[in-house]
């Protein structure tokens, strides 16, 4: 026989045989159960329902249940080691994922690292050598010179080593000049061998303002003592300009559109300049290692979390 | 020793502390085991399991009732049970014949090792209301067992199951209905005494 009671009622009742109501509650639901005999049944029904649960037997243990030293040391304590070794793991994984990314979109990767290179610097190294070699150069000797350096020198041009100072004077500086040979030859067979010693940065790449395209190319050395404005470009038909010209400044100078005639093919217009760089090699290899190490160390970790949870699980 | 001496020292690794604890409940967990999985074996498995699980997670215990904290280890245990039986292919509620067709009687009045004419009404009194108390959702066996059964207060037993007080409440009031229901047809076979105690409830 189904009854329709709320489901308030069904718990008050419900508790009512529990003896958790309040006196207040009790005295109210039994006022109402004496007057509804629909709360009464109800009573009457759960109170014996409950009385039959009561009367199921307890059952005993069949066996005892005691661990035995095997039992309780089979499981170790994984769970004070197993999530350090999860943890290790992810964060190691995470790690790696970071410092692949930046590697490859380069975020990483070092900045071109001679003083050179900064166009502050070599804005005021163009500062301190433009004065010397305009007051002491008749403007109308030096246009001639530059525009006729290249038929009659193509060969030649300025190379300075580590130690050379910014020249004083036209003459000094031609004193000074090796052979254009040394450098030029290394250029064209062995860009990445010629690359420690110069470095080449294409935005500072000093052209003669009257050379039509003639690329001025000054060797700098990676010490930070060097004083040169401007940065080389390594090419292997550019004619080089000897130091006589007088080195106009960098950041004054336009870039001239490059002909044919005057211009030989740039195949190879700059030098790469990161990689090549003895700081950079540096930098790059001390990321390899740490990739290398972070995905040892997640691997190895991870190998360790799953070894230990079979392991433990298999006993 | 005292219990709480006893915890103590099995959480520093005293497994002859824990299991004097064990033999101290192990009837206990036993019996709500096998009132929520209805069969021996399991019941064994759960039990057995739940004390092992215990003992390791034996820091995890903050105080309180440990009856509770153990109660509701081998609750989950028992959980995890019926979930792999509901996993996989059961039996017919009601049994086939030879023909394939369903038998009439439930399943709980036919017991293959006995004659029906030789149940007493006691046991068919014991099987009907296990059978009934089977038929419960999972989260009302475990209050009605907890609450009816085990006798533990709705203070206790909302502890075991992690739940507020009012989840007790309801849940433990639903499942009687429910029981209620099912049992309709048993009622004479109550004993006497019960049928006193009918004549005493409010009037």
């Amino acid at each position: 026989m189904k009854r329709s009671i709320s489901q308030r009622d069904l718990e008050l009742i419900s508790a009512y045989l529990d003896r958790q109501l309040n006196a207040r509650q009790r005295a109210r639901l039994e006022a109402r159960i004496k007057s509804n005999p629909e709360l009464h049944t109800t009573l009457v029904d759960l109170r014996k329902t409950r009385l039959l649960m009561h009367s199921l037997p307890r059952q005993k243990a069949p066996r005892n249940f005691a661990l035995s030293p095997a039992v309780a040391g089979a499981h170790p304590r994984l769970p004070v080691l197993l999530p350090s070794l999860r943890l290790a793991s992810a964060l190691a994984a995470l790690m790696l994922v970071v410092v692949l990314a930046g590697d490859f979109l380069g975020v990483l990767a070092p900045a071109p690292t001679l003083p050179f290179n900064e166009p502050a610097i070599a804005e005021e190294v163009a500062l301190e050598m433009a004065p010397e070699t305009y007051t002491e150069q008749e403007a109308g000797d030096a246009a001639p010179l530059a525009m006729e350096a290249p038929e009659a020198l193509p060969t030649e041009t300025s190379v300075m080593d580590e130690n050379s100072q910014p020249a004083t004077g036209p003459d000094e500086v031609a004193l000074k000049e090796p052979p254009l040979g040394t450098y030029y030859t290394e250029t064209m067979t062995n860009t990445a061998r010629i690359a420690p010693e110069f470095t080449a940065i294409p935005s500072e790449e000093a052209y003669d303002a009257t050379g039509g395209g003639e690329v001025i190319i000054q060797a700098t050395a990676p010490a930070p003592t060097a004083t040169l404005p401007a940065i080389p470009t390594f090419t292997e038909a550019v004619p080089m300009l000897p130091t006589e010209t007088p080195p106009p400044p960098p950041t004054s100078v336009p870039i001239p559109t490059r002909t044919p005639e005057n211009t030989p093919p740039l195949e190879q217009p700059v030098a790469p300049p990161t990689p090549s760089t003895g700081t950079g090699t540096g930098v790059n290899t001390t990321l390899r290692l740490l990739e290398a190490a972070l995905a040892i160390f997640a691997i190895l970790t991870g190998l360790a979390a799953i070894l230990l949870r079979r392991g433990g699980s298999g006993r | 020793m005292d219990e709480a001496a006893l915890i103590q020292a099995a959480q520093k690794g005293d497994l002859d502390s824990y299991n004097r604890l064990v033999l101290a409940y192990q009837d206990l967990i036993y019996n709500q085991a096998y009132r929520m999985i209805g069969e021996r074996e399991a019941a064994e498995d759960a039990t057995q399991e739940a004390f092992i699980s215990a003992y390791h997670h034996l820091a995890s215990y903050r105080g309180g009732s440990f009856r509770a904290w153990l109660l509701r280890i081998v609750t989950n245990a028992c959980y995890d049970e019926l979930r792999r039986r509901q996993r996989r292919p059961t039996t017919p509620l009601e049994p086939l014949d030879e023909d394939g067709e369903e038998v009439e009687s439930p399943r709980w009045m036919v017991d293959p090792g006995e004659a029906p004419e030789d149940l007493t009404e006691r046991d068919q009194l014991r099987q009907a209301i296990e059978h009934c108390l089977h038929e419960l959702p999972g989260d009302f066996r475990t209050a009605v067992i907890l609450v009816d059964i085990q006798g533990m207060d709705y203070l206790e037993a909302a502890e075991s199951i992690g739940k507020p007080l009012g989840t007790i409440k309801s849940r433990l009031a639903r499942a009687r209905l429910r029981m209620r229901d099912c049992l309709q047809g048993f009622w004479e076979l109550l004993p006497e005494n019960f049928r006193l105690e009918e004549e005493q409830v409010v009037k």
